[in-house]
């Protein structure tokens, strides 16, 4: 899947990636290839802006945590991103369930 | 543990983001240690000499990463910024135009200050705004003299020229003072 057809799911994805537990941008990246089954096709370096923008928004909040004398900029839903993500997630159920009985319907 | 591949790749990002005018080392500092995590986990699954390219690769050309950083950044559409300066170039030259008006010193001040204006709000294409203020007066000249020699005009575009760069080396310095490390690169 391109990075074309993942525009505008981004967000929501995010924020399911950090629904379980917060994480730094590579663990992101990794929950989404491995959850994904590798059907991303995305650069892992576009997450920042994303997660970037989603802090700005105030749906995430991130910190420097040190681990093995290693520093990562951790990042964890807020208590709006938790909503924002029901909400979204409840969208999506919708419209998958809308674009599934119109395309499943056409075979 | 870092590697020169991953410093050069840094400095690269680093470069590209500058150019795009976004100065903040804590992008760099995250890259990093993505990049770091990405090459050990390869090195872990296959102890591919390669893991280094693999992982950049996977993590997208520095052009690519810094283009989706601007492309979030970018808050004033850059269409609106050409509407305000097309609007702009023509009232100065609208105002040029009366009979009535017989100050060159002040429209050339006109048009500079307002292509600084719009250089600073998109330091990225400069050229565009300066053209979209300075191109009104030598149009609306050759339109009302269609002369060879009315073309001599063109060289007003100068002055919107100097404002719109001067305006975009403003912006690009007030973007590196507020950055927290001006050498952007920070250590992990």
């Amino acid at each position: 899947m391109t990075a074309e057809t993942l525009k505008g799911h981004l967000d929501l994805l995010l924020l399911a990636a950090l629904e379980a537990r917060p994480a730094h941008g590579y663990a992101i990246a990794e929950a989404l290839r491995t959850r994904s089954g590798d059907a991303f096709d995305l650069p892992e370096g576009t997450l920042y802006p994303a997660l970037h923008r989603l802090e700005r928004a105030a749906l995430l909040s991130s910190r420097w945590s040190e681990q093995n004398g290693r520093r990562r900029r951790v990042y964890q839903l807020t208590a709006k991103g938790r909503r924002s993500l029901a909400k979204r997630q409840g969208e999506w159920t919708a419209f998958a369930q809308a674009v599934n009985a119109v395309v499943g319907g056409s075979r | 543990m870092t590697s020169p591949r991953i410093e050069a790749y840094l400095q690269r990002l680093r470069r590209e983001l500058r150019r795009q005018f976004i100065v903040d080392p804590r992008i760099l500092d995250e890259v990093r240690g993505h990049l770091v995590d990405a090459v050990e986990g390869a090195r872990k699954q296959g102890d591919s000499p390669e893991a280094d390219a693999e992982a950049m690769a996977r993590f997208g050309s520095p052009e690519v990463v810094a283009a989706a950083f601007v492309a979030d950044r970018t808050r004033i559409p850059h269409r609106w910024v050409l509407a305000a300066s097309m609007v702009a170039g023509g009232a100065i030259a609208f105002v040029d135009s009366r009979p009535s008006w017989d100050d060159t010193g002040i429209t050339a001040g006109a048009m500079l200050l307002a292509a600084a204006t719009f250089g600073f709000l998109g330091p990225q294409r400069p050229w565009r705004w300066a053209l979209a203020v300075g191109l009104w007066i030598p149009a609306y000249a050759l339109v009302r003299t269609p002369a060879p020699g009315t073309l001599a005009l063109l060289l007003v575009v100068i002055f919107p020229l100097a404002g719109a760069y001067a305006g975009r080396a403003v912006r690009y310095q007030s973007t590196v003072r507020r950055s927290p490390s001006s050498n952007g690169i920070t250590g992990l």
